[in-house]
């Protein structure tokens, strides 16, 4: 016995880790070697003592130069080497080298790595000893006839191995034989690479194979036993990709057979140490043949060793040692002592991008986190946070065994372990091994050594969603590049981190019955009868869209409302409605706040189930600002009522009801409340105003009434209904239409409540309000103030003043964290009555004065405005009609027009597009037209519409809209997302991007939202129920010659990076090409300019000389031509695009 | 005519368009360089595109046409040597007693108060022998407008009307004469991308700090005038103060 005291593994990675272990437990001291290129690797650090082999550059060399790995293990006196696998452990004169210098090989005996590592040999000994063996070649083969001669003997389909080595290296199938010799070449340098001999030998091809092998373990006494065998079927091309012990599911006969077969060789052979021998049985005709043998210790020797009890690599120690097979320390005196208990099975995890055809990937391991608990086995070599995994060696990142007393058992446990596992930073294959462990042919035992390669399924992966890092990243870039609109020093305002808190309430009280149900019970009909009963008045709250739009540019997110709405819902259930949708929030949602606007009202919905749900929908625009086909009003009101809306306000901008029909009817039709809108303007109680008198309102109000209507509503959206004009209208109204009237006014003028209260006075059924810290001014006057108002009257509204002060004040927290949004208006106007501007136009206007230059002449562009009122011929002003109106009034103004300028024919001016549109009838016809003369001058002889827009338009395709965001979401999308698609076509393309970059970021805290994470703050973001991240800012890194930042956070206490660009160090707004010059098929520009026209499109043919595109520059036009005959492959410009000289506009290719 | 560096003139009484008879001498391989072509009367004068220019009686339109290379033009600056002949029509205008309030409106107009005196149209033309550049100029020196369409009798103006003193009746030779002088100089400025010469450019900016509006075709641009840049394009300034260049493009003429 030569006892071993210092052992060294002549290998890295993963298996001299496995040896070490052992080693250690024998109580031997290990040496490890590693190449330059493995300096970082962690087996180095497993063993007692590691030193360097080879040179930088020669990765695999530098493990397989035997002088200096003998040299090196002698200098150190190392008693024993232990090969691995793969590298030198087949290599005969490695194992002879060891012997001359008086090193043990762990390992069977020299002439054993001669005889049977070559697998020539090996067949031989296996037919002498009574195996049967697969038809192939008797010896190594050469491209040539002779080759194709054996090909033929054996029979097509053959296959190609090579001599030296496994796993799929130097393998060939040949099907027939004109591509023998092909083949034969390519495994033949496969093989020189792999294991430094091209040698390839020729075998059958069996079809449908399981390949069975069984471990023998013998000592140098003659003492040999098998330990039981493994199944590893489960390949990709040819490599083993799932090993299983004992094998399932193969019949008894056949196992015996193959045992005794094995046996026979191994005893032929004296075979000492470990080893394997490689059957293939036939599935379908139930013979088996042998393989080859594999005389070291195997990658899958784990599965044995789980299901036996039996540690192979001690044994293999004690063995080489002189151990005899009976030593209690190894235990297995005769066949009959070694046992199987249960199943067990190894995945190896690599970091194939399976999705990519498995090619290896490379980088860091930004974050690791394994498996652990019962049955499962984790043998890793270089997996570690922070480990890099570099191109120079196999991809395995660990093996992992699960086992289990049934094979399901140990199936589910893989299933288990591989789902618990986090690898981040470097794709692995674990999607694709989730989908092999739970395949049902899998777990029948079934696969043969095809099941891979033939099931295209086990590719399908489910798309990770990851949202964690896809958040981080999202913080990462607004810390970077800001938030658009939000001046970069801003700071978030409340305490750090903390949002605001909304009032209490019980949870255990769900919430009372209230509006929603009675609509429920009574439909909508009895329900407005029910409305005009009620002697309270009651209240419509617009916190939750109006007020925000009107004070906060719309930009109040989802969060801050959801975080309210459990107690809104037990302590406002008196509320009639709440205002929540419609208006600007479907446009400012998705292009601003990046959230879907049918997914906010689909979670309030859900939070609050008592009180009704109230939208502003205009006519057909729906929530747009262009005319839309009939069918997609009609889908849109149909799918919003099935989301959750219950009250549909529809307004026209023009009061011209033909805009108002199809909407109307449709919300009739979906079974909720259809409240059609007067939209008031002028004032009723002058009577120079005769255009939009009383009775202009009534008799608009009958006919909404005899339409269909439930309920009419005063729109009054630049707040000039006056109290008393209120009071007349209001009266009036309710004596002559029966349903009841809903006021909505804007506090502009400061007065509003008092029209309220007026209202009140005269039978008014339903007012709008919104709650005190987001009332007034451009928003509705004060809920707050209104209750209190009537309390102790009769028409005492009910709700409760306490709870709706605590309401308030959560309003008043959060509106501080949109303090960037604020407009800068500090008191009620003066003017509102002589300009007659709607409350939130104000600011926008003078925004885009202030662009204009015109920020100076403000007073002035007030003026115009009136003025352009009146030439238009006095019409309702709200969006979008308001809008025209600024319009033409920033246009006179900056060009210091008249309005005889303006109707003077011999004048050439360029109106504003939007003034074209509306004098076409795009936004329908105001009360008596437009006047003439006007409108002759702005559209020069273009035709005017007088029907309705939405009359003449297509009906929109809603599936192929569906197809298309379908495509752009990367997932199934609905119908609700089609009609976002077809109502912003350009901004529901951003807002799927950004979805599928960021995850859905509206659960984010409003304050990281905009402003990013606080440094050094924990941060909590719930990205579902119970799933909560803690993300703090740690810091942000330089720039880095690309232009990109990394930023360091720590997610839930872990570190984790993030790259992002940042954007103010791009050098230009367009990302441009430069053509090549030296390229003839590569067209630049010869000058910097604008492209005024474009001739060709792609996929044209072009003649020599033929024109290309015109650019001009300065009035100075330069033609491009094509130089040469060819055909356009792409164009990189389109009329309108400005172009910098040498950019690539054009890409040709030969015809 | 003394301006030695026009080695080739050609005078006609009458032709449809000085420019296009240039264009068509040019294509001659055997064509001499610099050569100017002049006429007393035009009967298909061209602006840019599809437009024409009024070449009424009492008008000065002539075009020089030149190789590029031999002064130092890199594509890239052709553009801009429109701006440069508008301060050559400039100088001349004010030495022939023209009024201060002469400017420049981006590209290639001369203007008096908003009224068009003068239009440069330069153009590009390929030949056998190498591209040339021929630089077209119409002047008001005298023009009656009596005839002319009515969006021109309302933005063109002529010199004599706002003239200090009568215009003598030699005036169109004396201006053709000075604008010659003056421009190989000014080429030469354009060249060295002389900053003297892009400060006078920009002093006489008539856009600057106005608002302005470009159709760019695709879209409709809008901003406040911010000058030039070195190759010659207008600056804008948004509404978020941010610099847009415009190379081309047609400034709208919103203004009264």
């Amino acid at each position: 016995m030569s006892v071993i005291r210092k052992l060294m593994v002549a290998n890295r990675g993963e298996i001299a880790i496995r040896v070490f272990r052992s080693a250690h437990e024998l109580g031997v001291r290990t040496v490890a070697i590693y190449s330059h290129e493995d300096r970082f690797a962690i087996h180095r650090l497993k063993a007692d003592e590691a030193y360097q082999v080879g040179r930088p550059g020669e990765p695999i060399r530098s493990y397989l130069d035997i002088p200096s790995i003998i040299a090196l293990a002698k200098s150190k006196e190392v008693d024993a080497i232990h090969p691995g696998y793969g590298f030198l452990s087949e290599n005969a004169d490695f194992a002879r080298a060891c012997e001359a210098a008086g090193i043990v090989f762990v390992g069977p005996r020299v002439e054993l790595l001669e005889q049977l590592g070559d697998k020539v040999a090996a067949r031989a000994l296996a037919a002498r000893a009574g195996a049967p063996i697969l038809p192939g070649s008797d010896g190594p083969v050469e491209p040539g006839p002779e080759a194709r001669a054996v090909a033929e003997r054996i029979g097509f389909p053959v296959i190609v191995k090579a001599s030296m080595g496994g796993g799929g290296r130097g393998m060939r199938v040949v099907d027939d034989p004109e591509t023998l010799d092909r083949a034969l070449e390519q495994a033949r340098r496969e093989a020189g690479n792999a294991f430094g001999v091209p040698d390839v030998f020729l075998e059958k091809f069996i079809r449908r194979a399981k390949h069975i092998e069984v471990q023998l373990l013998g000592d140098k006494h003659g003492n040999l036993v098998h330990l039981f065998e493994r199944d590893c079927s489960v390949q990709r091309r040819h490599q083993k990709v799932i090993e299983i012990a004992p094998a399932y599911n193969l019949d008894p006969k056949i196992r015996d057979a193959l045992l005794e077969a094995a046996l026979k060789i191994g005893r032929a052979a004296r075979y000492d140490n470990a080893g394997t021998v490689e059957f293939l049985v036939d599935v379908d005709s139930g013979a088996f043949y042998f393989i080859e043998v594999n005389p070291r210790i195997q990658v899958e020797h784990t599965v044995t060793e789980i299901v036996t009890g039996v540690d192979l690599i001690k044994s293999q120690i004690l063995i080489a040692q002189g151990a005899t097979l009976a030593d209690p320390e190894i235990g297995l005196p005769a066949q009959e002592s070694v046992r199987t208990l249960g199943y067990a099975f190894q995945c190896r995890i690599t970091t194939e991008d399976p999705a990519e055809n498995f090619t290896p990937d490379y980088g860091r391991i930004t974050h690791y986190r394994s498996p652990g608990g019962l049955g499962l086995r984790l043998d890793g070599g270089i997996a570690i946070s922070g480990a890099i995994i570099t191109p120079f060696y196999d991809s395995l990142l660990v093996k992992i065994s699960a086992s289990g007393n049934r094979f399901v058992d140990a199936a589910r446990r893989m299933e288990r372990g591989l789902q618990e596992y986090r690898v981040r930073g470097v794709k692995t294959n674990i999607p694709f091994l989730l989908n092999v462990v739970t395949h049902p042919e899998f777990l029948a035992g079934r696969c043969t050594t095809r099941f891979i390669d033939e099931t295209p399924a086990l590719f399908q992966f489910p798309v990770r969603q990851d949202r964690a890092t896809k958040l981080l990243t999202y913080a990462a870039e607004v810390k970077v590049n800001g938030f658009p609109n939000i001046p970069r020093d801003a700071k978030p305002s409340g305490p750090e981190g903390v949002e605001p808190t909304p009032p209490a309430f019980d949870p255990r009280r769900t919430p009372p019955p209230g509006t929603r149900q009675i609509l429920e019970q009574l439909g909508p009909e009895a329900f407005a009868r029910w409305v005009r009963d009620q002697n309270r008045l009651l209240l419509t709250d617009t916190t939750f869209r109006d007020a925000h739009q009107s004070l906060l540019a719309t930009r109040v997110r989802t969060r801050d409302m959801l975080r309210l709405a459990d107690a809104y819902a037990r302590l406002c259930p008196q509320m009639f409605s709440i205002e929540m949708w419609g208006g600007a929030t479907f446009d400012t949602s998705m292009r601003f706040l990046r959230e879907d606007p049918w997914e906010r009202l689909a979670q309030l919905r859900e939070k609050i189930p008592n009180i009704l749900f109230q939208m502003l929908l205009r006519g057909s625009n729906v929530v747009g600002y262009t005319s839309y086909p009939d069918n997609v009003v009609k889908a849109f009101i149909r799918e919003s009522a099935a989301a959750g809306i219950d009250l549909f306000r529809v307004f026209d901008a023009l009061n011209w009801l033909p805009n108002m029909e199809v909407a109307i009817d449709a919300a009739r039709d979906s079974g909720k409340l259809c409240e059609a809108a007067v939209c008031y303007t002028g004032d009723i109680l002058n009577p120079a105003r005769p255009k939009y008198d009383l009775k202009y309102y009534v008799n608009m109000a009958k006919a909404l009434e005899k339409r269909g209507a439930n309920l009419i509503a005063i729109k009054d959206m630049a707040g000039l209904c006056k109290p008393y004009a209120a009071d007349l209208l209001v009266k009036t109204l309710r004596e002559e239409v029966g349903v009841p009237i809903h006021f909505h006014t804007h506090d502009a003028g400061g007065a509003q409540a008092a029209s309220v209260l007026r209202a009140a006075d005269v039978g008014l059924d339903v007012a709008d309000g919104a709650v005190s810290s987001m009332s007034g001014l451009t928003s509705q006057p004060s809920l707050n103030a209104i209750v209190e108002a009537l309390r102790f009257t009769p028409r005492e509204t009910g709700v409760d003043a306490a709870a709706l002060i605590e309401v308030s004040r959560y309003w008043d927290e959060v509106r501080t964290l949109y303090a960037p949004f604020e407009t800068e208006l500090k008191s009620p106007s003066a003017e509102i009555y002589a300009f007659e501007m709607p409350g939130g136009q104000y600011t926008n206007l003078f925004q885009q004065a202030k662009a204009l230059g015109l920020a100076s002449r403000w007073p002035e562009v007030c003026r115009a405005y009136a003025d352009v009122n009146q030439l238009f011929g006095d019409i309702v002003k709200v969006t979008p009609t308001s809008k025209v109106v600024g319009d033409m009034a920033l246009f006179v103004v900056a060009n210091n027009l008249t309005a005889d300028d303006i109707l003077d024919p011999e004048r050439e001016l360029a109106f504003p597009e939007s003034v074209v549109e509306l004098m076409e009838g795009r936004l329908g016809q105001p009360p008596g037209g437009f006047p003439k003369t006007l409108q002759e001058r702005v559209l020069k002889g273009r035709p005017a519409l007088v029907e309705r827009p939405g009359a003449g338009l297509l009906p929109a395709d809603l599936d192929a809209a569906r197809t298309q965001a379908s495509a752009l979401l990367g997932r199934p999308a609905h119908l609700r997302d089609a009609l976002s698609l077809i109502i912003y076509p350009r901004v529901f393309p951003d807002l799927a991007k950004h979805e599928r970059l960021f995850a859905d970021t509206s659960m984010l805290p409003t304050s990281l939202f905009f402003h990013g994470p606080i440094p050094g703050v924990e941060h909590l973001v719930e990205i579902e129920p119970g799933k909560t991240l803690i993300v703090k800012l740690l810091a942000v890194g330089e720039a880095h010659a690309d232009g990109k930042r990394t930023v360091f956070f720590e997610l839930n206490g872990q570190p984790r990076e993030v790259q992002v660009v940042d954007r103010s160090l791009a050098s230009s707004v367009r990302e441009t090409i430069n053509a090549d010059p030296a390229d003839p098929f590569q067209i630049g520009a010869p000058l910097p300019g604008l492209v005024v026209g474009v001739a060709v499109a792609a996929g044209d043919p072009v003649r020599k000389g033929q024109k290309l595109l015109t650019i001009e520059a300065m009035k100075m036009e330069t033609t491009v031509y094509a130089e040469r005959a060819a055909k356009v492959v792409e164009l990189f410009v389109a009329v309108g695009t400005q172009v910098k000289a040498g950019e690539l506009l054009v890409r040709l290719a030969a015809e | 005519m003394n301006n030695s560096w026009i080695r080739e003139v050609v005078q006609r009484d009458e032709v449809e368009s000085t420019s296009d008879l240039a264009r068509a001498l040019v294509a001659d391989p055997a064509a001499v360089l610099p050569l100017l072509v002049t006429a007393r009367r035009q009967t298909r004068g061209r602006g840019r595109g599809a437009n024409a220019w009024f070449s009424g009686d009492g008008s000065l339109m002539f075009t020089v046409a030149l190789d590029p290379a031999a002064h130092r033009l890199d594509p890239a600056l052709e553009p801009a040597v429109a701006l440069a002949a508008a301060l050559a029509v400039i100088d001349a205008a004010r030495a022939l007693g023209g009024p201060a309030q002469l400017a420049i409106r981006w590209p290639n107009d001369v203007e008096i108060d908003g009224r068009k005196l003068a239009g440069i149209l330069p153009e590009r033309v390929d030949t056998p022998r190498g591209p040339r550049l021929l630089i077209g100029v119409g002047v008001n020196l005298a023009t009656r407008f009596e005839h002319a369409p009515t969006d021109v009798q309302r933005r063109a103006v002529a010199l004599d009307e706002c003239a200090k003193s009568k215009l003598e009746d030699d005036a169109p030779a004396r201006c053709l004469t000075l604008i010659l002088d003056a421009l190989p100089r000014l080429l030469d400025a354009l060249a060295d991308r002389d900053q003297t010469l892009l400060e006078r450019l920009r002093s006489l900016d008539a856009l600057r700090d106005q608002p302005v509006r470009v159709d760019l075709g695709a879209r409709i641009l809008a901003g406040v005038g911010a000058g030039f840049d070195d190759l010659g394009a207008l600056l804008l300034r948004d509404r978020d103060g941010n610099l847009a260049t415009v190379r081309g493009g047609v400034v709208l003429r919103d203004r009264a």
